[in-house]
């Protein structure tokens, strides 16, 4: 039987159980580092790097997790905090440029057809808060007031950039329309 | 193939693009970013080594001596020095406990305790639960 994230905070904080926040890291990795490659723009060796520090970062504050939130937003909330972190380190220094677009990440299988291909492709074209506010809401599955407290923005903030980005891309891919 | 339509919704409550923005995500392996994870995970905390008991000891122990060596430059107490201590004794404890009644230290002392139930809050409700 699997223990609730809840169940495994607990024996992490009080016991210091390691396998338990194995556990925890097993199911949230998934989410944590596609929330990352987004951010990044598909860099997802810089995304696992993050990754690894919000999960250390989690653990050592563990503590202070109330479960007012899920567990999930609460480690997206720190994963958005390291990026933004990360990039105003990359700001200061110069040398070190943040990568554009690069397309080194795996192809998922979803890619293989020719719809998923035509909806990534109009969804690179989208701002990176469009395309943020998109994973967000739709891929990570969180409501606008999640949504609204993991990025950091006003609840209205979230709702205008997935009206504007739908909107967007329903007119990139008109082509899929069924022709009556 | 058949092609969604991307401009209209089907149903109000399913949006054909809403739907496949869900779909178009497939889980990250983990290939080993668990276990590198927890391998540079920080070090477990040790814990004091002087138990709590052996504190309350030292300090009973430090409370007898005082006892002892006060006793020792006052003399020995003689059964009326005792009475007379007996008296004075109470006489403080009724002081005392006049003292303790006074609403301001009353005041005082449940900001105290509510000051330690709020920082030790978390450990409470981890010894409770």
């Amino acid at each position: 039987m699997s223990l609730s994230d809840l169940e495994l905070i607990t024996c992490v904080v009080t016991e210091d159980d390691r396998a338990a926040f194995g556990e925890l890291v097993r199911k949230h990795q998934s989410a944590v580092r596609a929330f990352l490659r987004q951010l990044t723009r598909g860099d997802a060796a810089w995304a696992d790097d993050l990754a690894q520090e919000t999960f250390i970062l989690a653990y050592r504050k563990l503590r202070d997790f109330r479960g007012e939130a899920a567990f999930s937003s609460w480690l997206l909330g720190i994963a958005h905090n390291q990026f933004r972190n990360a990039r105003r380190r990359q700001r200061e220094t110069p040398h070190e440029t943040v990568p554009e677009a690069p397309d080194d990440h795996e192809p998922s299988p979803a890619d293989k057809t020719a719809l998923h291909q035509d909806l990534s492709a109009a969804v690179a074209r989208l701002s990176a808060h469009e395309q943020t506010a998109l994973h967000v809401c739709y891929q990570q599955g969180l409501s606008h007031g999640e949504a609204a407290e993991v990025l950091g923005w006003p609840v209205g903030t979230v709702k205008t950039h997935l009206a504007r980005s739908k909107e967007k891309l329903r007119q990139l891919l008109a082509a899929w329309k069924p022709l009556t | 193939m058949e092609a969604p339509d991307m401009n209209t919704p089907s149903t109000p409550s399913e949006d054909p693009l809403e739907t496949l923005l869900r779909k178009n995500s497939e889980p990250i392996a983990d290939n080993g970013f668990s276990a590198r994870v927890l391998a540079v995970l920080p070090p477990p905390v040790q814990k004091p080594r002087v138990l709590p008991n052996r504190r309350v000891i030292a300090c009973g122990l430090g409370a007898l001596s005082g006892l002892v060596w006060g006793l020792m430059q006052s003399g020995l107490p003689r059964a009326n020095d005792l009475a007379a201590f007996a008296s004075v004794l109470e006489g403080s404890m009724m002081r005392i406990a006049a003292t303790l009644a006074d609403p301001w230290v009353l005041l005082l002392g449940a900001l105290v305790i509510s000051s330690l139930v709020f920082a030790y809050a978390r450990e409470i409700a981890a010894k409770l639960s």
